[in-house]
């Protein structure tokens, strides 16, 4: 079977031949009272990629993240990821099977600080159980040292050292999105899935955050990002999948996806 | 036959009481949007209140009112003086003001009545005749207020400008405050309303029970939110379902299976509905 | 001097009151729970140590006490200590694997018609607790013989102490740990938490049992240093009383629940001596009710201003600061395991990569 000889569970070789994609959306359906929110939709991601997924405001978007990262189950497709699926999983099966998501406004912590938000995203914490917590063995003891460690690199990545003893909730909001970013990032995702990263975000801090995006993608994390900043889609994304009132209706590249009528048409036209 | 005849009619009556009870308690969420855990004071005070006015003379019709009154503008005094300021908190400084004034109020009571029950003013009623059976006049006439002013609540809600925009406040508060129909006439409206309700179905269930007790609107409240979740919060048929449902439940648990029980079969389908079906028997407009 | 036993009780009866605190902080402070039915665990914690210690009916200290009850085993305090924390603890599981999952409101209406529940069954099974009358001659360790009866309330404040210390250590390095940080996590956003891997409902199940445990011992503190038990001691005023102490003290932090129950006794236990007030003496007689009440009257009048006033309590939760070992530069810590420095903006943390350096992770 092509999925044994790919990689071991935590390190993928970016540039490696696809051999299919590491997430993928298979005729999901969802309706919300009268409303169909998501009709059908499905579409893969490419391992090692930056995928974009935009659409005119209530094509589904948002709805989406939410079936695949299990927030809401479908009433009816699949989501698989690596192999598996994650269909009907709860959000925390979902996580921890590699796949972080953010969200749109930046969910931190508030009353802890910086330092242990990230601390707190930490994975497969043998401490984290009441018994392991109250004993603190040395495997525990352990994963926390790395733990702390790999909290150290991120706050450098992210430029947030400084805040790393405010409470959270005393982060501006652009440094809200890189520490949620960066708690993300703890999670040692094979999947980062943002919604709407640059949304309220100024310039400047925008262009750090494409940075960033594309290092932890060159690390070999795969990004599918929501977005509606098109010069952010554009610059970052090598695949882009377009929805509309619920479905997928084209995929390419950005290049493509522009000029493509039916694109065009939805964002401008009759369309909602 | 008779006593299962009674206990229906007890049952019922128990139900409307709910049931008016659970029309005030609704309308103070719908504005506050937390569950006010002093609401069962407006009952306890409603009822002290009619007999301190039968007391210094009043008929008793006439002391009702007044009592309705008094309780309607201390409920206004109160969300003024005590939820007003926090309403941008969040909810739990408000659940924990509300029990906090619940003990205030409910010791307050205790503190100028006593602990020692109190019987209600009620002139002596013969039972009606039907044919062979005999049926108690007070939970029919209790069942009869109850439903006339759920009528005219309902009436007011809907055919007047106050009302509407009552309601219109207590189904999206956030709207109604940003396009300025949540004004302090409403809000005030609404509290006075809620209260008043609640000081009525006080009277109500002093009537049923006839003995009047500090702790009663607390006890109370319990079975109230039973009803109001069983049938849908947010759903003021359902909550009349519901509150006819749990209302049969306790005189049928209380006559046949276990009187010292009581107020524990309310609180058990309420244990039951929240495990269950959180949103009630019949979808409410949540 | 008559008043230093009585101010040793008192002390005792405050340290009971703070391990219910510790407990309600637990759930509530750290976890984010509401709990409205706290009392419950109290109860049931008090009735099984009471029981299980009893002596047996139809034994010599039974018939010597003439007493009523029904069911006594005549085991020792301490395992009427232990099962007090168990039973305390199984309410809590049955209680909180149905109603943890349930947002904020409903659960605090669950836990409060759920104790009212557990209330109900104790009054009414009364071939086991005694009913309207309770039990009165619940054992206190030592009191026959090994302790003369005027060193009897310090030697129980001494062990009480003991208990409650242990249990806030204990307490307290589960909040500092990695798993009282997960529960933090919940508190904070359940949504976000759960996003990021963490198993919520188990989490919060957890706390809520190790609350229950907790106050089951207080129970059992309770019970052997009154020497009564009674389901009139288990209204639901102690729970919000408890509630008070942990808000005053500080809600998330162990210590502030504790101090939080001191500052309580001390206020309620204060307003006891009102009655005596020649102002209000004539009040008093009248009616009986009056000094309690107005004891409720004030902890529902500090319930709102302390809400209102001074929500984060004497002593709030502090937000925990990078420890040794890891530098605020980002540099990499002393004793780097060879990972690349953390300088500058262009190395990204390879997410795929070992991150404890070559060690085996778990």
């Amino acid at each position: 079977m092509n999925g044994d000889l790919r990689r071991t569970a935590s390190a993928p070789t970016p540039g490696a031949a696809p051999l299919g994609p590491l997430l993928s959306v298979e005729r999901l359906r969802k309706h919300f009272g009268g409303l169909m929110a998501v009709n059908g939709a499905s579409f893969g991601v490419r391992e090692g990629s930056i995928t974009g997924l935009i659409g005119p405001n209530g094509a589904g978007k948002s709805t989406l993240f939410d079936l695949v990262t299990g927030v809401t189950r479908p009433d009816r497709g699949a989501v698989r990821f690596a192999g598996r699926s994650l269909t009907g999983l709860p959000p925390d099966a979902v996580a921890r099977a590699g796949v972080a998501r953010t969200f749109q406004t930046p969910r931190i912590f508030p009353a802890m600080s910086t330092w242990e938000n990230l601390l707190a995203a930490g994975p497969r914490h043998p401490g984290e159980s009441l018994l392991g917590g109250l004993f603190m063995g040395r495997a525990a003891r352990r994963r926390e040292r790395a733990l702390e460690r790999r909290a150290a690199e991120l706050l450098a990545f992210l430029g947030l050292e400084r805040e790393a003893a405010r409470a959270a909730r005393e982060l501006s909001g652009g440094q809200r999105k890189l520490l949620s970013l960066g708690r993300a990032l703890m999670t040692e995702p094979r999947l980062l899935m943002l919604d709407e990263p640059a949304a309220g975000v100024n310039q400047t801090l925008t262009r750090t955050l494409m940075q960033r995006i594309r290092d932890v993608n060159a690390g070999g994390v795969t990004v599918l990002v929501v977005e509606h900043d098109m010069d952010l889609i554009m610059q970052l994304c090598e695949t882009v999948v377009v929805m509309h009132q619920g479905s997928v209706l084209a995929v390419g590249t950005p290049e493509e996806v522009q000029r493509d009528p039916q694109v065009l048409a939805a964002y401008l036209g009759g369309a909602t | 036959m008779t006593e299962l005849l009674q206990t229906l009619i007890f049952g019922i009556a128990t139900g409307a009481v709910i049931s008016l009870s659970a029309v005030g308690l609704s309308l103070s969420y719908g504005v506050t949007r937390f569950i006010n855990f002093s609401y069962g004071e407006f009952l306890t005070l409603g009822a002290y209140l009619t007999v301190l006015f039968v007391g210094l003379g009043l008929p008793l019709p006439a002391a009702i009112l007044v009592g309705m009154l008094a309780v309607g503008v201390t409920g206004v005094v109160l969300a003024r003086i005590f939820f007003d300021p926090l309403m941008r908190r969040g909810f739990l400084p408000l659940l924990v003001t509300s029990v906090g004034l619940a003990f205030v109020l409910q010791n307050l009571v205790r503190m100028i009545a006593g602990s020692n029950p109190i019987r209600f003013p009620l002139p002596l009623m013969r039972p009606w005749h039907v044919g062979a059976l005999f049926v108690p006049k007070i939970p029919v006439l209790v069942v009869a207020v109850a439903l006339a002013a759920m009528l005219f609540t309902h009436l007011l809600l809907t055919f007047t400008r106050i009302g509407k925009m009552m309601r219109a406040t207590s189904d999206n508060p956030a709207l109604a405050r940003a396009s300025g129909i949540a004004t302090a006439r409403v809000l005030a409206a609404t509290w006075f309303l809620s209260a008043a309700i609640g000081a009525l179905g006080g009277v109500l269930l002093a009537m049923t029970q006839i003995a009047l007790q500090p702790v009663m609107g607390w006890s109370f409240l319990l079975v109230v939110f039973a009803a109001v979740l069983l049938g849908g919060i947010g759903n003021p048929y359902g909550a009349m379902l519901g509150s006819l449902i749990v209302g049969l439940g306790i005189e049928l648990g209380t006559s046949y299976l276990s009187p010292d029980y009581g107020h524990a079969f309310a609180f058990a389908i309420l244990v039951l509905v929240l495990l269950i079906r959180p949103s009630g028997l019949l979808r409410g407009a949540f | 001097m008559a008043l230093l036993p009585f101010l040793v009780g008192l002390l005792t009866l405050a340290l009971i009151y703070g391990l219910l605190a510790l407990a309600l902080n637990l759930q509530f402070g750290v976890t984010g729970l509401l709990n409205f039915g706290h009392v419950a665990f109290f109860a049931v914690g008090a009735f099984a140590s009471a029981i299980v210690t009893l002596p047996p009916p139809g034994s010599a200290a039974y018939l010597q006490a003439a007493a009523q009850y029904h069911v006594g085993l005549g085991l020792p305090v301490p395992v009427g200590f232990l099962l007090a924390g168990v039973a305390g603890g199984v309410l809590a599981l049955l209680i909180g694997a149905t109603s943890v999952r349930l947002s904020s409101h409903y659960l605090a209406v669950a836990t409060f018609a759920m104790a009212e529940i557990v209330r109900s069954v104790l009054t009414n099974a009364d071939w086991l607790t005694g009913g309207e009358f309770g039990i009165a001659s619940v054992p206190q360790p030592l009191k026959n013989g090994a302790v003369p009866a005027s060193v009897y309330p310090y030697a129980y404040l001494a062990g009480t102490v003991l208990v409650v210390a242990a249990l806030l250590a204990l307490t307290v390095r589960l909040t500092e740990s990695p798993y009282g940080r997960a529960l933090r996590s919940v508190r904070d956003d359940e949504t976000a938490a759960r996003a990021l891997g963490k198993p919520t409902p188990l989490l919060k199940l957890g706390a809520f049992v190790a609350g229950g445990v907790l106050a089951g011992f207080a129970g059992s503190l309770w019970t052997h240093s009154l020497g009564v038990v009674h389901v009139g001691q288990f209204v639901p005023i102690v729970t919000f009383e408890v509630w008070l102490a942990v808000l005053m003290g500080g809600s998330g932090n162990a210590f502030g629940a504790v101090l939080g129950a001191l500052v309580l006794m001390t206020i309620t236990q204060g307003t006891r001596f009102l009655g005596d007030v020649p102002l209000l003496s004539g009040l008093t007689r009248s009616n009986p009710s009056f000094v309690p009440s107005l004891r409720f009257v004030l902890i529902g009048l500090l319930l709102i201003a302390v809400v209102r006033f001074f929500p984060r309590g004497i002593l709030p939760e502090r937000p925990r600061a990078p420890g040794r070992g890891v530098r605020r530069g980002g540099a990499v810590p002393a004793g780097g395991s060879g990972d690349p420095p953390g300088h500058g903006a262009g190395t990204a943390p390879a997410a795929g990569a070992r991150t404890d350096g070559g060690e085996e992770s778990p």
